[in-house]
């Protein structure tokens, strides 16, 4: 659906000023129908109030057409994404907040991983869709570890060598296949049916609570990178990755727009020089998922 | 015709690995075993011919005609991403 600029703006009343995690100034939305109903599915505690219309100027915007809805960046030139449903509109609205308070923070990239905090750091499982990120955060959530994200985080900071590395939450909620994959176990399978709300199609939503994951806009160090594939068989498999096959993987899932090529990469440099690094062959959720923590034991 | 790196092209180097920037997209990309030795070898001017000749020198025991291959591949697609330039 393509960003029309000339299109007039939203006129219906439902105006939004979410808290940016980590900065001062709030993200307004414009909506044409009530997010409320369908927030608690796709942000953990982002504080927002509504406004009265016309009070302030919206960054993002959600217009109804039919049963569709269009979400998109105001005085952007990007498509609008084109959201199948209410519930889908703000799943697309809860994107482009986490991608508004991304670039809003210069010190820190969003990082496609997922994380959980471990004797005071947090583990990275860094990788791109289908390695089994989620699985392995919601394994440890199952056995009592803090999730810090299930998707997505930032990560800094960019510059200054001297600075230990932190992870800040963007306080999105997890989202799970379901049903869980017989091989995943009973406890991840207890876990997930005591938590899900059931969403769209085969996917679940896990809106937990603060004891089992950060709000957004927490911080904590990061303590290791961990580059998961899954495999049919084969057991599970650590071994040490190098700094340069690190870089490759956070090069594909690390994204700072506003910053020049030659910064990113030596932000990511100190990152996977500072951090150590594995790989992990698994076969088995469970056992992976345990295997990282260890690592951090040790 | 030659091969040579593309002034401003920059380099990081972490651990084993090579990343180059290009400055005008700020692309970045990864050189494998292969294309690093070129690039190594494409702070000088350089034929084809010549490159082809050195990493068959270095690894023997592989297929010279599959070396050959993979040598223009690899020029032809660092000069795709405008990483090198060829001069006279």
């Amino acid at each position: 659906m393509p960003n029309d600029a000339s299109r007039p703006a939203a006129q219906a009343g439902f105006v939004y000023a979410f808290a940016t995690p980590g900065h001062a100034q709030p993200i307004v939305v414009q909506s044409d129908y009530a997010v409320e109903p369908y927030l608690r599915l796709f942000l953990i505690n982002w504080p927002f109030e509504r406004l009265p219309g016309g009070t302030a100027a919206p960054q993002i915007l959600l217009r109804q057409a039919g049963q569709r809805v269009a979400v998109e960046l105001a005085n952007s030139k990007l498509d609008a994404l084109d959201a199948m449903s209410e519930l889908d509109g703000v799943n697309c609205l809860a994107d482009l907040l986490s991608h508004v308070a991304a670039s809003r923070q210069p010190e820190l990239a969003e990082l496609h991983a997922s994380s959980v905090l471990v004797d005071g750091k947090l583990i990275l499982f860094v990788g791109p869709s289908l390695s089994g990120k989620s699985s392995l955060a919601l394994q440890l959530a199952a056995r009592g570890y803090r999730i810090f994200s299930d998707d997505r985080l930032l990560i800094g900071p960019l510059a200054g060598a001297s600075r230990a590395p932190i992870g800040m939450a963007l306080g999105l909620t997890p989202r799970v296949r379901r049903p869980p994959h017989p091989a995943a176990g009973a406890l991840f399978a207890e876990f997930v049916a005591r938590h899900v709300v059931k969403g769209g199609g085969n996917v679940g939503f896990l809106p937990l609570d603060g004891r089992s994951i950060a709000d957004a806009a927490e911080t904590a160090p990061l303590g290791a990178l961990v580059l998961p594939e899954r495999q049919e068989t084969g057991g599970v498999v650590l071994r040490p990755a190098g700094a340069a096959a690190a870089s490759r993987v956070m090069l594909e899932q690390m994204h700072a727009p506003d910053v020049a090529a030659v910064d990113f990469l030596a932000a990511i440099r100190r990152l996977t020089q500072a951090l150590p690094a594995w790989h992990l062959q698994y076969d088995d959720s469970a056992k992976a998922a345990l295997a990282a923590k260890d690592l951090m034991a040790g | 015709m030659r091969y040579m790196r593309k002034a401003g092209v920059s380099e990081t180097e972490i651990d084993d690995g090579l990343f180059l920037v290009e400055p005008a997209s700020q692309e970045i990309y990864f050189l494998d075993a292969i294309s690093r030795g070129l690039w190594r070898l494409m702070a000088e001017a350089s034929s084809l011919q010549d490159l082809q000749h050195v990493v068959r020198e270095a690894f023997p025991d592989q297929a010279p005609a599959e070396i050959d291959r993979d040598v223009a591949a690899a020029i032809a697609e660092m000069s795709a991403r405008n990483l090198v330039v060829s001069v006279p």
